[in-house]
């Protein structure tokens, strides 16, 4: 969990961080400007794809490889995202959660979704998901926008993610 | 009469000099204008440049920022995944407000007191 020292105040929980974030910078506009009905709407609809994406995908991306493992865990995610995440990505028209406005809802999901087609093209689920993740277009989409952004790239090193988790996976057996 | 102000007639030579002079001008004017297009385009493009690297200059928070995780994977904690996703919400958000601050990495395997401290709960990949 990463902690934020604002001066000599601190902030922990990444939600919360990333939240403290959006607020300090507005000019990030990372949540749905002014105060229309169409913003709040807007608003509304990126905080429940968080709560949906966190409780249905997030802890199932790495259930094969923590504690016991999880075997099923790649049919769940195909199933999970065809149900609970393509209808909602399907809401408004372009890549992102919300259209073509890239928002905290794409912060709060990014490291997961890119860890998940990193982990399937890397064989780590399996030889079958990352071919199946090519089906679900609208996630395929989602994923694609936002590891092609170049805050992503600042941030984000495939190859260290990918060697990490099969470094982990040798110390566990 | 002063000469400057002697008027000269025309004469057909003086106007076929005139239409010379007047199709000389015109094809200055545009050639002049296609030139001129293409500086206007050029400093469209070197303005563009300008802004750019203007807004990649990172945004000075009102108070200095550090962000504590950890980023890279730590050789003495084997059995979690250390390229935290969690932390990479923070980085992202960071990123995409350009803004500017220090990252400090946390020790996963030797947490300081004051980071327990500020977390209590704070153990193995939910540490992260």
């Amino acid at each position: 969990m990463p902690a934020l020292a604002f001066g000599p105040d601190f902030i922990i929980e990444s939600n919360v961080i990333a939240e403290f974030v959006a607020d300090l910078f507005p000019n990030a506009r990372l949540r749905p400007e002014g105060h229309s009905a169409e913003a709040a709407l807007k608003a509304a609809k990126m905080r429940f794809f968080t709560e949906v994406w966190q409780s249905k995908v997030q802890a199932l991306i790495f259930a094969p490889f923590f504690g016991p493992g999880d075997d099923e865990a790649p049919s769940k995610i195909v199933k999970a995202l065809g149900a609970d995440i393509v209808p909602l990505l399907k809401e408004y028209d372009g890549p992102y959660v919300l259209g073509k406005e890239f928002s905290m809802a794409d912060v709060l999901g990014h490291s997961f979704v890119l860890r998940l087609f990193a982990y399937a093209k890397a064989g780590l689920y399996g030889k079958e998901l990352y071919g199946q993740l090519q089906d679900i277009k609208k996630v395929k989409e989602w994923h694609d926008a936002i590891a092609s952004r170049e805050s992503t790239k600042e941030i984000w090193d495939e190859t260290e993610v990918v060697d990490g988790m099969k470094q982990m996976l040798k110390n566990k057996k | 009469m002063s000469p400057k102000h002697k008027r000269t007639s025309a004469s057909p030579l003086g106007l076929v000099s005139a239409v010379v002079i007047l199709a000389s001008l015109a094809v200055y004017f545009v050639a002049d204008n296609t030139i001129l297009a293409s500086r206007l385009l050029q400093i469209r493009h070197h303005l563009s440049r300008q802004f750019n690297t203007m807004t990649a200059t990172k945004v000075s928070p009102p108070r200095s920022i550090q962000l504590y995780s950890n980023k890279r994977y730590a050789p003495s904690v084997s059995d979690i995944d250390c390229r935290c996703p969690f932390a990479a919400r923070a980085r992202l958000a960071l990123a995409e407000a350009n803004a500017e601050y220090d990252e400090v990495e946390i020790d996963l395997a030797h947490k300081p007191d004051w980071f327990l401290k500020l977390n209590p709960v704070c153990q193995l990949f939910y540490s992260c």
